[in-house]
């Protein structure tokens, strides 16, 4: 059972945005539904009105921006609808495949990107990755439009950098350029993640040393947490001492991982899960900066 | 309160009616429609238990708006058969011994439905990957996967 509340269909998102000044804090825009719909059955929030995005259609694109180099992906876009379209597979494909294996079927059909990360849930996959990927939030509001990079959008759970009357239009995520690699690893039991892990790898001309990493895990900690000590270990180091090293990098950075105890475990059991999904990923994501830079 | 009017097609039926913003489908669905093959279990999106089909897509009715019905086709398990004729994918079923409490039978068939109008010839691991969001706690699954890979187009 819900509380009762109002439900009006914004027909522009200028329209959305004014509705949303005009009704302020008791009004919440409303798009998947798989975030807000189970907030507000267990009564976590109550709002006298929900401002329907879904038949704002100009938010349901995936476009590629050349002169950019980013995907344009519109706040509507559902998971599903990421992880089948041809662009993001091609250009994203660590992206692709993470979309493919958010929570289950029925959200992945229902829940879309900006509702994700409007909602700001710690154990998000889509979260985490886009940090590493260095994606960046387009958000428009009565005035003014901004573009906020994904490592400052969240700001602890269920805290974004979002204003009153501010919603998401897109998000940019740059693709993968040669010699690059990504990958996305976690751990779950039913739909959320307990401990999640992003790798970005970039190798140099000959393919033999890495030039550039971000590291990000997430799900064991309040937002997801760029691994600075463990990137700069890596930078200038050759793949072959990397291949061997990196477990031994990750166990010595473990309490920058920062895990908190909840429900999933202690913070000595998530932050080794962490460690291991990171050994994975960094191992995955070099293998892709080879791949991709080899065809 | 607000009030909308929908109109959908409810396994096969036209149905106008009317309902609150804050009705959730399931409640709709079980209370004014009587379709009680729609199981609520766990109520956040998990089991599956509660998926019906809405245009051939599943949706957990514990965590939908009723409203998301107007314009649309809805199928819950009532409106496989044709009568006294079972539907292929309940006949599958069992056949292949895919169920035996029945809870979680009715998302389970309209899931694998799903699949099958999506991807035809899925292959196992398509099959484990799409029912990955039902959860059955008598079959151990296997049964379920072979039933389903029964009607996969152009094998046995």
């Amino acid at each position: 059972m819900l509380e009762s509340f109002d439900l009006t269909y914004a027909k522009t998102i200028d329209d959305a945005i004014k509705l949303k000044k005009k009704l302020g804090d008791g009004a919440s825009f409303y798009a998947g539904g798989t975030e807000l719909l189970q907030v507000l059955k267990e009564g976590m929030v109550v709002y006298d009105n929900l401002i329907s995005l879904r038949s704002l259609n100009d938010l349901k694109k995936i476009e590629f921006n050349q002169e950019k180099g980013v995907l344009e992906i519109g706040a509507l876009v559902t998971h599903a609808m990421v992880a089948n379209s041809k662009l993001v597979r091609q250009l994203q494909p660590a992206l692709s495949i993470l979309e493919d294996n958010v929570g289950n079927i029925r959200i992945r059909i229902s829940g879309t990107v900006g509702g994700n990360l409007a909602f700001a849930e710690p154990r998000s996959d889509l979260g985490a990755y886009l940090v590493a990927a260095e994606a960046t939030v387009c958000t428009k509001s009565l005035n003014k439009t901004r573009r906020i990079p994904m490592s400052e959008f969240w700001h602890g759970p269920f805290e974004t950098a979002l204003e009153d009357d501010e919603l998401i239009t897109h998000i940019e995520v740059p693709i993968m350029k040669k010699r690059c690699g990504a990958a996305y690893k976690k751990f779950s039991i039913a739909e959320f993640p307990m401990a999640g892990a992003a790798a970005f790898i970039e190798l140099d001309e000959k393919l033999n040393k890495i030039i550039d990493a971000r590291l990000v895990v997430a799900a064991v900690n309040p937002t997801p947490t760029r691994l600075t000590t463990a990137e700069k270990l890596m930078i200038d180091k050759p793949i072959s001492i990397a291949e061997k090293e990196v477990s031994w990098w990750v166990k010595a950075i473990e309490p920058e991982i920062d895990a908190v105890s909840d429900l999933d475990g202690s913070p000595e059991y998530k932050t080794q899960v962490a460690a291991v999904l990171l050994c994975e990923s960094i191992s995955v994501a070099i293998q892709k900066a080879k791949e991709v830079s080899e065809q | 309160m607000s009030k909308h009017k929908i109109s959908c097609i409810v396994n096969g039926q036209k149905v106008d009616m009317e309902v609150n913003a804050s009705d959730l489908l399931i409640d709709v669905l079980r209370d004014q429609l009587g379709l009680i093959s729609v199981k609520r279990a766990c109520d956040m999106q998990v089991c599956g238990a509660c998926t019906v089909l809405l245009n051939d897509q599943p949706f957990s009715s514990c965590t939908t708006l009723a409203i998301e019905m107007d314009g649309r086709e809805v199928l819950t398990a009532e409106g496989l058969a044709n009568g006294g004729e079972l539907h292929p994918i309940q006949q599958a079923f069992i056949d292949n011994g895919a169920l035996q409490c029945g809870y979680c039978t009715s998302g389970m068939l309209l899931s694998s439905l799903a699949l099958l109008k999506a991807n035809p010839q899925p292959t196992e691991e398509e099959i484990k990957h799409y029912l990955h969001g039902n959860i059955c706690r008598c079959t151990g699954y296997t049964s379920i996967v072979k039933a389903v890979q029964k009607l996969s187009v152009g094998k046995e």
